[in-house]
């Protein structure tokens, strides 16, 4: 969970590491004064914060086109498999707070309200962020590759 | 495809394309590795910690192993680890508490009792 | 300033050698300035025995005499001023002393003070199964109720202080020290 969300929001397995490595030095530092029931909100909320972090020290910001984005592994690649790796290249070109936003929803499926405590925001930008999100998504997909079935 | 179905749809591929990666195989070594050189397993002064804090110490470097290890059953066993150190730590508390409070009665009876003796042994040297 | 000790309050139902505090005796804390109320039934003494250290001399007498005790209460008030209790409440306490198998074994009253110190002990022929101690001075009353097999003698006898500061309660004639402190338990 820790490793894949830092993975998809990242998009560099090594930074990857070395984001969820800090984040369990951090869970054993506090294991002691951390309810059990709260651990996974508060492994999802201190990742989501060291990868945001992280990304604005190190500033790499994805900025590949969709234009730009990876060729598929093999040519015969299933188009699902094509359209969730250009999804994945898409949602590394959003900001920080937005891709993270994207990241809890769709790989966690935390709910709106939670994944507002986690990243510290209202709950309306949150729906915000994904509403803006899923538009651009939508709108760059449709444009490369034709309607989804 | 309606509105709503292709909504569904796409944020079905969306899931598919977030679904969640398993960390390396290595990648839990890593985490001990990184645990133990923290120095997390010493207290702040820095000195060795006693026997008891070093049990509950490596319980929860086990704990945070297995939920670094990312399935869903090392994350069930992890936090019954966690919850169990708590319970631990909680008797110990309470453990504590009870003896301080046996020692306060026992120290309060002693101390009664011998303030006693000596009123005896003195009306009886007056006698 | 007023200092309450609250100790964990027995949830067993009362065995028969149990005491019951009379109410007025309970409602005594409200007036004193300092109360100690320590009530341990028979788990909390396993479990506080089992964290008491057999390497440590006073400790491990500790955990030697409190073997098979069933509960322990303590109860001290200390008062700022005289006459905040009567020797009626103390009567109802002392009755439930008078059962079968109990005896005074020791009396001791000052007139000139205004002390009175007793010492009950239950027995079941040769074995002692409870002990109660009674000391009313003018500013101070503390009741103790072992039930269970214990030796006063060796009670009397603990040496050290288990950590714990000396506990000067009141002003007995006995006490060399001038201070008066309090105790404290967290």
């Amino acid at each position: 969970m820790v490793f894949s969300i830092a993975l998809h929001f990242l998009r560099d397995r090594s930074a990857a590491e070395e984001v969820a490595q800090d984040v369990f030095l951090q869970l054993h530092r506090n294991l002691d004064g951390l309810d059990p029931g709260r651990v996974i909100f508060w492994l999802r909320k201190v990742t989501s914060n060291r990868a945001i972090d992280y990304v604005r020290k190190r500033k790499l910001r994805a900025t590949i086109s969709l234009e730009d984005a990876p060729e598929p592994r093999s040519a015969g690649a299933q188009p699902d498999l094509l359209l969730q790796g250009r999804l994945r290249s898409l949602i590394a070109t959003l900001p920080e707070k937005p891709r993270m936003v994207m990241v809890l929803r769709y790989q966690e499926d935390v709910m709106p309200e939670e994944i507002a405590r986690m990243l510290g925001m209202p709950v309306r930008t949150v729906k915000s962020h994904l509403q803006r999100s899923l538009a651009m998504l939508r709108e760059k997909i449709d444009r490369s590759m034709g309607d989804i079935r | 495809m309606g509105d709503e179905e292709r909504t569904d749809e796409f944020e079905k591929q969306l899931k598919a394309a977030l679904a969640r990666e398993e960390a390396p195989a290595w990648f839990e070594a890593r985490v001990m590795n990184a645990v133990n050189q923290s120095g997390a397993l010493k207290s702040r002064q820095g000195m060795a910690l006693p026997h008891r804090r070093w049990q509950w110490v490596t319980a929860a470097a086990a704990a945070v192993i297995m939920i670094a290890a990312g399935n869903e059953w090392a994350h069930h066993v992890a936090l019954e680890h966690i919850k169990q150190a708590h319970m631990d730590a909680d008797q110990r508390a309470a453990g504590q508490a009870a003896k301080a409070k046996l020692l306060l009665a026992m120290r309060i009876t002693s101390t009664k009792l011998a303030e006693i003796q000596q009123k005896v042994d003195e009306a009886q040297r007056n006698d | 300033m007023r200092t309450v000790i609250l100790g964990m309050i027995a949830i067993l139902p009362l065995a028969a050698q149990e005491m019951k505090l009379p109410p007025r005796i309970e409602k005594l804390a409200e007036k004193a300035s300092d109360v100690v109320d320590v009530n341990l039934d028979a788990s909390m003494l396993r479990l506080a025995s089992r964290f008491l250290s057999d390497k440590d001399p006073d400790e491990a007498k500790v955990k030697k005499l409190v073997t098979g005790i069933k509960s322990i209460m303590v109860k001290s008030f200390q008062f700022d001023s005289r006459g905040e209790y009567e020797q009626a409440d103390l009567d109802e306490l002392r009755a439930q002393w008078k059962g079968p198998g109990w005896s005074r074994i020791v009396g001791v009253r000052s007139k000139k003070d205004g002390e009175n110190a007793e010492v009950f002990l239950k027995t079941d022929g040769d074995q002692v199964t409870g002990m109660a101690i009674l000391v009313a001075d003018p500013k101070e009353l503390t009741i103790v109720n072992v039930v269970g097999p214990i030796d006063p003698e060796e009670v009397r006898d603990l040496p050290g202080h288990f950590g714990i500061p000396k506990v000067e309660l009141g002003k007995s004639p006995l006490h060399n020290s001038s201070k008066s402190t309090k105790e404290d338990d967290r």
